[in-house]
């Protein structure tokens, strides 16, 4: 519950004082225990989390090179700089 | 050939209720040799999508140089 709604600090500590006070929840040291890792692994846990959602292509990779056109059948393409890139696309862990 | 961008921000999802995620997401039209049209479309995050402009600022800078 913590970690999908990615709790702020002052959400957690609601949350976890209404456990507490429930019948069988947890006790304050765990509430503790809870709220200290919360604190010390959010960024990583959401971000991890985030990964979970995105399914599309991502760009894994990218490689660029200026050209400069010396010579070429067109006159008019003669010392025209080109922007030569490569991209790598695809799903994460491919 | 062509290069569409949106900035989107992913809310919610089956893993995670609040993601709050800001994206970028790109689609270029490329044209290969032989002329035939494909769509490319990819995403990044905002720090990925800083570093994919960072490129470029550098690649226009070395194309006004050359």
């Amino acid at each position: 519950s913590i970690a999908s709604a990615d709790m702020d600090l002052n959400q957690l500590e609601a949350f976890l004082t209404a456990q507490t006070k429930k019948q069988g929840g947890i006790t304050s040291d765990q509430a503790a225990v809870i709220a200290k890792f919360w604190k010390n692994h959010r960024v990583k846990i959401h971000e991890s989390l985030i990964s979970q959602s995105r399914w599309d292509n991502v760009l894994k990779n990218m490689n660029w090179r200026v050209d400069l056109k010396s010579q070429s059948r067109h006159v008019d393409q003669i010392n025209t700089p080109v922007a030569i890139i490569e991209m790598e696309l695809g799903r994460k862990g491919q | 050939v062509d290069m569409k961008w949106k900035l989107g921000v992913a809310m919610s999802s089956d893993t995670c209720r609040s993601l709050r995620f800001p994206y970028v997401a790109v689609t270029l039209r490329v044209a290969d040799p032989s002329g035939q049209i494909t769509d490319k479309s990819f995403e990044m995050s905002i720090p990925q999508f800083k570093n994919f402009f960072r490129q470029f600022k550098e690649m226009a800078a070395v194309l006004e140089t050359v």
